[in-house]
């Protein structure tokens, strides 16, 4: 049984044409991308699923602009990156991506509501307005007695949940999330998914998920399997459902 | 963000520490031993400085700073007075010589003869007596210094006596005069009266002190005197950085306050550049997380240059601060290390080598800063 209520999916947020990568140097250089074609819908949660070393960290990572294709087009929201230079790929990013990642990144010398409040600030948001938004998503997400609080104060779980935050503060477009349930046991693992769903999928924003852990697979709408840095196959939670 | 990056830095205590720490001993150790070398060149020159109302310095032509003493025949006095554009010239009597008081204490002594009708010369600032006073039998003025050496834990007090070359010498004034480079007490005098004190060869003038009339240039005059004489003549700015530069030219003291600064910037700067390398190095994960927040290169960098620019100007703040501390209370107008000071312009010179020592320390983490790639906080790199 489904746990998502399937919504319909947008226009293509991401749109990715025979993206080829390359990693390493010299003789170490290893196509890791082989001329890869994919598409994201707003308003749905995609699932990146594939064993380890796959490829799938390299493709997010090129998505958000972070690496740049060696071959090949991305197009997010129907920008092409390729045509933005490396500074404007980062404002772009900072507008448009929220990130959730397996280790969080949170910064230790800030509290958790300071946290939450960074992407504003980037973006060049008043201080006041960044933490009353802080505030309110924090509260959103049960943490409201912990916005004082410093990462090392937090949980596991708490420390997710002010990541998530984080990425969702500035209303991005895009977000993606590498292996959010990693680190997390089966119970803790659904209840971040579940937060996931409610928090971050809206018509207008396409949701990524990179994860190789087949217990969350049901939270998805769509689930894109790579292998050996090609898409093997694509399912969506009717497919799913009628199987 | 700039109270996002601040809170970053100071997240980190003991680094932070390390880094005020290394610039607080850099600015302190260049900024006391830069204040120690100019006030030891000034005392070059303090004769000099003291003669406030001297325009133009007279000498035999084989003299080539004020602590050089080749005397000339008196006539040159009269030859210089001669010169147009001279207002007035005076002679001034310049020896070395040691004093001894009843007590039997004896100091080295710098015997400064001058003018006995105009009294030109004499260091202007009287502690105790007036000037006019010098035209008294016997009398002398003594630096208040001199005066603590010779009679220590005394009141300052007029008509003490001491011996000078079997001459009895009476204090009549007490000055405030400029500290010499290595006398320890300094003596004006009468010229008449000093060349008895020291008694010389057939010449006896040591300088002749002269003013240009208003209209003139004193540069313009000088040039004139030496046409006019064949002797040395050099404006009062002129003759002093004839003298600094002469020390600097023929001691070695340049060269160890030189090395002592450098070892200051030097150490300073490794301390600050290991110290920030660690920091950026820990904080790389950080960085590259910003950048992924959406913070470009550029921005990154400004960052992180005001991350070591707060850190420069509380170490700068800390080091130049004991600097004038030390300067306040250890070199009291009543000290031997009077007249050393802490001038605004070494202030300023030290903050622009603590700016440089920064940028100098920060440059290689800023590369890694600049290159640090997003990607890295993908692959879980702390």
């Amino acid at each position: 049984m489904s746990q998502t209520s399937q919504p319909l999916p947008g226009p293509p947020a991401i749109v990715c044409r025979e993206v080829v990568k390359y990693l390493g140097r010299r003789k170490f250089r290893t196509e890791v991308l082989h001329g890869l074609d994919l598409e994201v819908y707003s308003g749905q949660m995609t699932l990146l699923v594939g064993p380890s070393g796959c490829g799938k960290t390299t493709l997010i990572s090129t998505i958000a602009g972070i690496l740049k294709p060696d071959k090949g087009s991305i197009a997010l929201f129907g920008t092409a990156m390729a045509d933005l230079g490396r500074r404007r790929i980062t404002h772009f990013r900072g507008r448009n991506v929220g990130l959730v990642l397996q280790q969080f990144h949170l910064f230790p010398a800030l509290t958790a509501a300071e946290n939450v409040a960074v992407p504003l600030l980037v973006l060049r948001h008043g201080a006041r307005q960044a933490q009353a938004r802080a505030a309110n998503l924090l509260e959103g997400l049960g943490l409201a007695g912990h916005a004082d609080k410093y990462p090392r104060e937090l949980s596991v779980g708490e420390q997710q949940r002010v990541a998530i935050a984080r990425a969702i503060a500035h209303d991005p477009r895009l977000i993606i999330c590498d292996e959010p349930t990693a680190a997390l046991d089966a119970a803790s693992g659904r209840l971040v998914m579940q937060l996931l769903r409610e928090v971050t999928v809206k018509s207008d924003r396409a949701v990524l998920v990179v994860t190789h852990d087949h217990r969350i697979f049901g939270f998805a709408d769509r689930i894109i399997h790579m292998d050996d840095g090609r898409i093997t196959r694509i399912t969506d939670s009717t497919e799913r459902e009628a199987a | 963000m700039v109270s996002i990056v601040i809170k970053m830095l100071f997240g980190e205590r003991v680094k932070v520490l390390g880094l005020v720490f290394g610039v607080a001993f850099a600015t302190l150790l260049v900024a006391q031993q830069a204040g120690l070398f100019v006030g030891l060149m000034t005392r070059s020159q303090n004769v000099i400085a003291d003669a406030s109302d001297v325009d133009i310095w007279v000498m035999d032509p084989a003299v080539e700073y004020v602590d050089l003493i080749r005397p000339m025949r008196e006539a040159e006095l009269y030859r210089v007075r001669g010169v147009p554009g001279v207002a007035w010239a005076v002679p001034l009597f310049k020896s070395g010589t040691s004093v001894k008081t009843p007590e039997g204490r004896t100091k080295s002594a710098l015997l400064l003869g001058v003018d006995d009708a105009s009294l030109t010369g004499v260091s202007p600032r009287v502690v105790m007596g007036t000037i006019g006073d010098l035209r008294r039998p016997d009398a002398i003025a003594i630096d208040r210094v001199g005066y603590m050496q010779l009679w220590p834990g005394e009141p300052l007090q007029l008509g003490k006596t001491l011996d000078l070359n079997d001459r009895r010498a009476v204090v009549t004034v007490i000055t405030d005069a400029a500290p010499a480079f290595s006398a320890q007490v300094i003596i004006h005098t009468r010229y008449s009266q000093a060349v008895s004190f020291v008694p010389t060869g057939r010449n006896q003038l040591s300088f002749i002190l002269a003013k240009a009339t208003p209209d003139l240039d004193p540069a313009s005059v000088a040039r004139a005197i030496a046409a006019r004489t064949g002797l040395n003549a050099y404006t009062a700015e002129d003759f002093s950085w004839r003298t600094i530069r002469y020390y600097l030219k023929n001691t070695g003291i340049p060269i160890s306050f030189a090395t002592t600064i450098l070892l200051g910037i030097v150490v300073g700067s490794a301390i600050v550049g290991l110290t920030f390398n660690m920091f950026v190095t820990d904080n790389l994960p950080q960085y590259a997380m910003l950048k992924v927040i959406g913070v470009t290169g550029g921005r990154l960098i400004g960052l992180v240059l005001l991350q070591a620019a707060i850190v420069g100007l509380m170490g700068y703040a800390i080091g130049i601060g004991l600097a004038a501390l030390f300067f306040e209370y250890a070199c009291t107008p009543t000290s031997a290390l009077r007249g050393f000071n802490l001038p605004w312009w070494i202030a300023s010179g030290v903050a622009a080598t603590v700016a440089l020592l920064i940028v100098l320390s920060t440059l290689s983490s800023l590369g890694r800063v600049l290159f640090a790639q997003p990607a890295m906080v993908f692959w879980g790199k702390r």
